[in-house]
């Protein structure tokens, strides 16, 4: 891998898909403090795909308002804001590779488990420290992987030799990207998200998932979204692509201040959130 | 075992099949008890019909079966745990995780 390689695959990120309009528009919105649930309603109505999805996710038993919510302008009275706008990122997110892509045995059914296994794991843990914005942890755990898809979109024979190194060295899809493209899903995932103008808190979390991070705002998301990450891989939730599991990050483990007895609780807990998970996943990847 | 209509289906029944989604996603695994909630989530997902076990039926799993699943989870595990078994803490993680798959897969 030469530099003008990597150049050259920075430059080709610059043509990634944008992310839903309805979505920039919602974003914009939400800045206004005195925009009403109508006007973001006629907003998402605009877009048939995506209210009708935000229709069926609303009344999924996810969202435990099974059947009750007969229109948009309804479904963000009940549910909020802020949870409408991550519902529409999710909608957004899963239409971004077809869910049939042939990509040398990666499943996006299997990835998207994952994502939404980390998400619901990462939004329980949040509440349970106390952190003000539940719902922000459970889109940084939906999306702390988009990066791989985006390798796989953009550079699609770079992520089948990923995939192989993985597999083949019992590697990490992290260093196996190292290896092969020189540049990694975090650090891809955070430029995407830049370019979707996504809050520098969740750009931070898909940035460093990985790794802790010195100069980052929300130190404690990332360290959540990084434990959950490992957490739903040792509960065999769905696959990211590899077979082996991070390392725990000392400063992570630190910034949470937590042990083994209360993650153990917090574990036999979710269980039935995760069940409710699989008809988020469901709704979605329709 | 007897496949019945969602609409016969009461709370503290067991599935006795995995229920699958349209895109073959598991949505509900078999040995579940089905609680008032589950059932209003199938019929949402749009399920039709199911497998559940006569009441009589439900076997505790043997000392056998446990032992079969024990070694399944534990063979997983120490290969996914392989390189960072000099890491105390994740250690301690891979036992909270294999008691956790064991307990869920006996069940």
């Amino acid at each position: 891998m030469n530099t003008h390689d990597l150049d050259y695959r920075i430059k080709k990120l610059k043509d990634l898909p944008t992310l839903s309009t309805i979505l920039t528009e919602c974003n914009n919105m939400l800045k206004n403090p005195n925009v009403s649930a109508s006007d973001l309603a006629k907003i998402i109505k605009s877009d048939q795909s995506i209210s009708s999805k935000v229709l069926k996710l609303v009344n999924s038993a996810f969202y435990g308002l099974s059947g009750k919510v007969s229109n948009i302008s309804h479904a963000i009275v009940i549910l909020g804001f802020s949870t409408i706008r991550n519902v529409i990122l999710s909608v957004s997110v899963f239409d971004f590779l077809p869910k049939d892509a042939d990509l040398g045995g990666f499943e996006i059914s299997k990835f998207w488990e994952h994502s939404t296994g980390c998400a619901i794991i990462s939004k329980v843990f949040a509440q349970r420290l106390g952190m003000k914005d539940p719902e922000e942890a459970f889109i940084a755990g939906l999306l702390h992987d988009i990066g791989k898809l985006a390798i796989a979109k953009m550079f699609r024979d770079d992520f089948i030799t990923i995939l192989k190194t993985t597999h083949k060295d019992k590697v990490l899809i992290l260093d196996a990207e190292r290896e092969v493209l020189g540049i990694t899903h975090p650090q891809i995932g955070g430029i995407l998200s830049q370019q979707w103008k996504l809050p520098t808190t969740l750009t931070e979390a898909i940035s460093f998932h990985h790794n802790g991070e010195k100069k980052i705002n929300n130190v404690k998301l990332v360290s959540i979204v990084h434990l959950a990450d490992i957490i739903t891989r040792g509960l065999q939730i769905g696959s990211g692509g590899d077979q082996v599991i991070p390392e725990l990050n000392n400063k992570a483990w630190d910034t949470l201040n937590l042990d083994i007895d209360i993650i153990e609780r917090w574990i036999d807990d979710i269980d039935e959130e995760i069940d409710k998970a699989n008809s988020f996943f469901s709704v979605l990847s329709e | 075992m007897k496949q019945i209509d969602i609409s016969d289906l009461k709370p503290g029944m067991v599935l006795a099949k995995n229920v699958y989604g349209k895109s073959e996603n598991l949505l509900m695994g078999k040995g579940v008890p089905l609680s008032s909630e589950k059932i209003e989530q199938l019929s949402c997902l749009g399920i039709k019909s199911l497998w559940v076990e006569a009441p009589d039926e439900r076997k505790e799993p043997s000392g056998e079966d446990i032992t079969k699943i024990t070694k399944e989870v534990r063979e997983m595990l120490d290969s996914q745990f392989e390189q960072v078994s000099h890491n105390l803490i994740m250690k301690e993680l891979k036992e909270v995780f294999a008691r956790y798959l064991i307990k869920r897969m006996s069940r």
